[in-house]
């Protein structure tokens, strides 16, 4: 005998992170008894983001075409590429609106400890790229983990035979706040990598 | 700084229990097993975030239970805060008055335990701990570089026990860990070294005031690499292990793991010309780890402006009778609280008059204890 339709889509909710089985019920309530344009809003979108996306042919980032807007946007700066670990990284640098260049998304970083090689990541896709159009800086964007430390080491070793400006992101405190409120790990980095003035 | 009460919850053996503490000494007196020590693990872990006793979370629970609880009241000054710390199988989450905070900072133990003693006999492994411990109390940035230097560590030697892999994959590889082991490596043994020396400025009054012997003691850094040149500041030991790193290269990809870096390094005590390692007597050894002991409190009190709280488990009866007394005397010179699990009352040899709450412990149940 099927399931009936409420613990159908109470299953189906509760699969998604951060939805347990209390949360879930009350979503598929709150959808089966609110405006049935709720559900075909809901129903539309959440096919069309598996039918419709797919990773962007030049920077692997998501797109619902198959390159991405930023990609295809003609005022973006091709000469320099900011390397980013995931899609959610590109779109935080993105919101900043301090950056004209384009991206690059590995989709993860190197972890030997877990089995992730360069053979994992979209490095060979950058070097490709990079041959096809040539740029002028790339800035490895990489999380100040250890992994993205040895991440950006690698392409960094890869890449300085072609010449080109090679960055790091700056860490230190973040602006407006408190040396007092600052974390301890934060400090003695800033600390350990304080600048001429 | 003292804790006014200590409240557990589910906690090892204790469904629930409330205990008024003593400012200065409180002594646990009991058989084994009965839970005296529990008492002790569960001040470390306010401090410290895990047991000294286990690495697995699930033994502090009592069976059945999904979480314990730990309470408590801390006094600094005038100030007075509600510390707690919910433990999980999984995680540990700690509270300062209500709210939310990743650690405790502010409340500081020093732990003497049985094995302790152990310090000078061993391997090195035990001598680094006590330094790391140490260091990563004194400086917050100490405890940040060990957990990424542990971190690139371990991901080095699984690279370099790669079998299928080429040569020139493998040296392309292993060079974005062996920059951090390198940077982080340097920065760890330009600390160990600093914290050394400071260890050595407390040592001479520490060591007479428990030994007869004319002899100094001394404490000496043994890095691999860099000895000397961890007196010389970061750049100069980055440099050392570069060149240490670029010499063992062959070596290392050989014997398939991390051959140069700071967790090779030792420490040796000397009492006069002689190394303790080899030539003490047990009795000397005891006295030497006391010292070292002392030291780290001393140090402690030095950066934070306060004494820490003491942590002592079942060590007095581990002593001879001449020492146990030297011990305690120096005990009473340590002006902050204590926490003394032992057997037997007669273990801890203190003056009629010294202020003290006595507490007997039997299969999880306290009571005060009139000496
Ligand atoms: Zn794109």
């Amino acid at each position: 005998m099927p399931t009936n339709p409420i613990d159908r889509l109470t299953h189906a909710f509760s699969k998604l992170p951060g939805i347990g089985e209390k949360s879930a019920a009350r979503l598929a309530f709150h959808v089966f008894k609110g405006d049935p344009k709720i559900a075909e809003e809901l129903a539309q979108a959440l096919l069309a983001i598996k039918c419709t996306t797919a990773l962007c042919a030049h920077c692997f980032g998501i797109t619902a075409d198959d390159v991405c807007t930023i990609c295809s946007d003609d005022r973006r700066n091709r000469q320099t590429i900011c390397v980013v670990e995931e899609p959610k990284d590109m779109a935080a640098i993105e919101k900043t609106r301090a950056f004209q260049g384009i991206y690059h998304v590995l989709h993860g970083v190197l972890s030997p400890l877990d089995g992730v090689g360069p053979s994992d990541l979209r490095i060979a896709e950058l070097v490709n790229r990079l041959e096809a159009s040539p740029a002028v800086e790339i800035i490895l964007a990489t999380n100040p983990t250890v992994e993205g430390e040895a991440t950006s080491h690698y392409i960094a070793d890869i890449l300085r035979p072609r010449g080109m400006r090679i960055t790091r992101l700056a860490s230190g405190i973040p602006m407006g706040a408190f040396l007092e409120y600052t974390d301890q790990q934060t400090l003695a980095l800033a600390i350990n990598r304080r600048r001429e003035l | 700084m003292h804790l006014t009460y200590l409240r557990l919850q589910q906690f090892r053996n204790y469904p629930h229990l409330d205990l008024q503490l003593h400012p200065r000494l409180n002594i646990f007196v009991g058989n084994n097993a009965q839970g005296k020590t529990n008492i002790v693990e569960a001040v470390y872990f306010l401090s410290e975030g895990h047991s000294f006793r286990t690495s697995t979370a699930a033994d502090l629970l009592q069976w059945g239970e999904d979480r314990a609880q730990i309470g408590t009241e801390l006094m600094r000054d005038d100030l007075m805060d509600e510390i707690a710390v919910e433990v999980l199988a999984s995680r540990r989450n700690f509270f300062r008055n209500g709210k939310k905070v990743r650690n405790i900072p502010e409340l500081t133990t020093v732990l003497f335990a049985p094995e302790a003693l152990r310090l000078t006999k061993e391997g090195p492994s035990e001598r680094r701990q006590f330094l790391d411990h140490l260091l990563g109390q004194l400086y917050p940035s100490y405890r940040v570089a060990l957990r990424r230097y542990t971190q690139a560590l371990l991901n080095h030697n699984r690279l370099l026990r790669n079998e299928e892999m080429t040569y020139g994959d493998m040296a392309r590889q292993l060079d974005g860990w062996k920059t951090q082991l390198i940077d982080l490596g340097a920065e760890l043994t330009v600390l160990r070294s600093q914290g050394v020396a400071d260890i050595n400025r407390h040592l001479p009054e520490a060591y007479g005031a428990i030994s007869k012997q004319e002899a100094p003691l001394r404490l000496q850094y043994l890095p691999r690499y860099g000895a000397e040149e961890a007196l010389l500041g970061k750049d100069v030991v980055v440099g050392c292990l570069a060149k240490a790193f670029h010499d063992r290269r062959d070596d290392e990809m050989r014997r398939r793991t991390t051959l140069v870096g700071p967790h090779r390094d030792d420490l040796a005590a000397h009492i006069g010309n002689k190394e303790v390692r080899h030539f003490a007597s047990q009795g000397e050894h005891r006295s030497v780890v006391l010292a070292l002991k002392r030291c780290e409190i001393r140090l402690l009190e030095e950066v934070l402006g306060h004494p820490p709280i003491l942590l002592l488990d079942d060590v007095a009866s581990e002593l001879d009778p001449s020492r146990n007394h030297a011990y305690f005397s120096q005990l009473l010179a340590h002006t902050g609280q204590v926490f003394i699990s032992a057997v037997s009352a007669e273990d801890v040899d203190l003056p009629e008059t010294q202020e003290a709450r006595w507490f007997s412990v039997s299969s999880g149940q306290i009571d005060f204890l009139k000496k």
